[in-house]
């Protein structure tokens, strides 16, 4: 199996990535491993590399299974007791807006984005297994209607998506930066985008 | 301490209680219900395991160390009755039934409680569907006043019964706001009989007196539905677990 | 500090404020617009919910800087159907208890009859999840709401 560096470690995401670049093998060298065996080890261990990013709870957290999001780094439910809503923008009467607002307010704790919103039902990730994800996020029916390049630009344009790296006060960022990410991401897709086993 | 225990007022041949001074590191001070919330969760509880080891139903129970005592009686019926008590809850559904005798300012005024909960299946949880609440408070002037205590009072126990938990870390309490001290919210009320009985006695107490009856009688509906048997406050959110 | 103007209840209002000061300070401090209440200042119980253009808003949760030109509503100055429904289903059901979550109560309550006519328990759970009421006078808040909804028609 390909040994996966750190993601805490981006620099060893660059270095890996740069190093896929030239070849599988001076991979191996730079890891002291065995060679990858097949290009689809390869392009799951950059799955799971994004991985870290995608179950991180920055991310997870308006990704729920369910109709409440979750908080903090501990992932306990949001409150107040708000729901997605029928279109992730809360239910009415309490949209997110009510208390999100354009920008993060490290004043209130409150974090912002001018189109603060959950990800819809049906790109629930939070419980689920990384393999399961990656499935579930290459399927046009559960990531928002997107084939490959329009997932790409959203995992690397999207400034919502972005927000993870810039999330104010008292939270841990994501790792990494979003342009790494999608850089793992683009490196994925362009290895086949093989999954993690489910 | 003791409050709702050392008055209590079922017939007991033997009955003592003896308390030990405990110096605490916080401060401590009343709040509503005084230390009725937490004496008669246990004691309340305490009648249900007898109940419970003597085979005998939970209300029958009550009603046979009460009847000495025909206002207390009456609010055991009374509730007894609206909740359909001798009918047994749909499958899934789980009922505790509570008393207490709030003797407040010092023995001047008694005011009778009776309580039925009831919960309901909601996916893999027990949630609260419905109190009754019987109340003798004697003459009542208003009851709209009154409804509105039964049903904030209930609500207010509910906090405390379910969420209220203070813990220190380091010498400091580690809750600084309703993320991590949370108040009951708006779906987690249940509906709320109150069952208000006529009186000649003068009017008694109200502010405090339906609080203290809601977390036991919830502790012996969960302890009838999941087997477990709950003796902290807050109870553990996964009690409600089925 | 800086003068910012915020147009409120109809009229616009001039303060020194920093640009990070909370509304809801903006309001109680220095327009003396106590009816909006503070509760938790981090958007957790909406005791200081207010209308920004008509939306919900918790004003312990908005910077001044990032009002702008939205009309701010407080409780003293709404008007219309919705709120004189509110209003008087409020006084009918005698919901309120020590009071001092009512104003959120009345703003988000209003707020949900301009989003929906007629609520079901559900959709009222839902939208007034975000105002905590620790008289618990939740079970009144629900029947008035109904109440309202009724005399506006829905
Ligand atoms: S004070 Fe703003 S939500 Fe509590
Ligand atoms: S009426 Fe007292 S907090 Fe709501």
């Amino acid at each position: 199996m390909l040994r996966v560096p750190s993601v805490a470690d981006m620099t060893l995401v660059r270095l890996l990535l740069s190093v896929f670049g030239l070849s599988a093998c001076l991979v191996a060298a730079a890891f002291g491993q065995s060679p990858p065996s097949d290009a689809v080890a390869r392009s799951v261990a950059l799955f799971r590399e994004a991985g870290k990013v995608l179950q991180h709870p920055r991310c997870l957290n308006c990704h729920p299974v369910g109709d409440r999001p979750t908080q903090n780094d501990t992932m306990r439910p949001h409150i107040s007791r708000v729901v997605r809503g029928a279109d992730g923008h809360g239910p009415p009467g309490l949209p997110c807006s009510a208390c999100h607002h354009a920008a993060n307010y490290d004043a209130a704790h409150v974090p912002g984005h001018t189109d603060w919103h959950l990800a819809p039902a049906s790109m629930a990730w939070a419980g689920k297994s990384l393999g399961a994800i990656c499935v579930q996020i290459k399927d046009p029916a559960r990531n928002g209607g997107r084939d490959m390049a329009a997932l790409l630009r959203h995992v690397s344009e999207d400034s919502l998506v972005g927000w993870a790296w810039s999330p104010g006060a008292g939270r841990t960022s994501a790792p990494g930066t979003q342009a790494e990410f999608g850089a793992v991401m683009r490196a994925w897709a362009e290895s086949g985008a093989h999954c993690p086993p489910e | 301490m003791v409050d709702g225990i050392y008055n209590q007022s079922y017939r007991l041949p033997n009955f003592l209680v003896e308390t030990i001074d405990t110096p605490l590191p916080v401060p401590v001070y009343f709040m509503r219900s005084v230390g009725s919330t937490a004496a008669v969760f246990f004691w309340e509880s305490f009648i249900s395991d007898l109940a419970n080891r003597a085979g005998i139903d939970q209300y029958t129970y009550r009603r046979n160390m009460l009847s000495h005592d025909p206002l207390a009686l009456r609010v055991l019926d009374v509730v007894a009755a609206a909740a359909h008590w001798t009918t047994p809850p749909a499958p899934g559904h789980a009922r505790g039934i509570s008393y207490n005798c709030y003797v407040g300012r010092g023995g001047r005024f008694k005011t009778y409680v009776a309580q039925v909960v009831e919960l309901a299946p909601d996916g893999d949880r027990l949630v609260l569907k419905r109190v009754f609440c019987a109340v003798d408070p004697g003459l009542v002037i208003n009851p709209n006043t009154l409804t509105a205590q039964i049903e904030g009072g209930i609500g207010f126990a509910l906090t405390t019964a379910l969420h209220s938990r203070i813990t220190f870390a380091n010498g400091v309490v580690e809750q600084s706001n309703f993320d991590s001290y949370p108040l009951l919210a708006i779906d987690e009320m249940p509906e709320i009989v109150p069952l208000i009985l006529p009186s000649d006695r003068p009017p008694q107490g109200f502010g405090e007196v339906v609080l203290a009856p809601v977390a036991p009688a919830i502790a012996q509906a969960l302890l009838q539905a999941t087997g477990r048997r709950i003796d902290v406050m807050p109870l553990p959110a996964d009690a409600f677990r089925r | 500090m800086a003068t910012v103007t915020l147009r409120i209840n109809g009229a616009n209002r001039s303060l020194e404020v920093d640009g990070d000061t909370p509304l809801l300070w903006a309001l109680r401090d220095h327009l003396k617009l106590t009816g909006t209440k503070f509760g938790c200042g981090e958007a957790y119980c909406g005791a200081c919910t207010v209308f920004v253009d008509g939306n919900p808003v918790r004003s312990c949760s908005l910077p001044v800087s990032q009002v702008g030109n939205g009309a701010i509503t407080t409780i003293e100055g709404i008007s219309g159907p919705e709120a004189a429904a509110v209003q008087q289903a409020w006084i009918a059901r005698d919901v309120p208890q020590c009071g001092y979550c009512q104003s959120g109560q009345i703003m988000s309550a209003i707020a949900l009859l301009k989003a929906i006519r007629k609520p079901t328990d559900r959709g009222i759970d839902l939208a007034m999840g975000g105002n905590l009421c620790r008289c618990a006078t939740y079970v009144r808040i629900r029947a008035a709401i109904h109440d309202a909804a009724r005399a506006l028609g829905g």
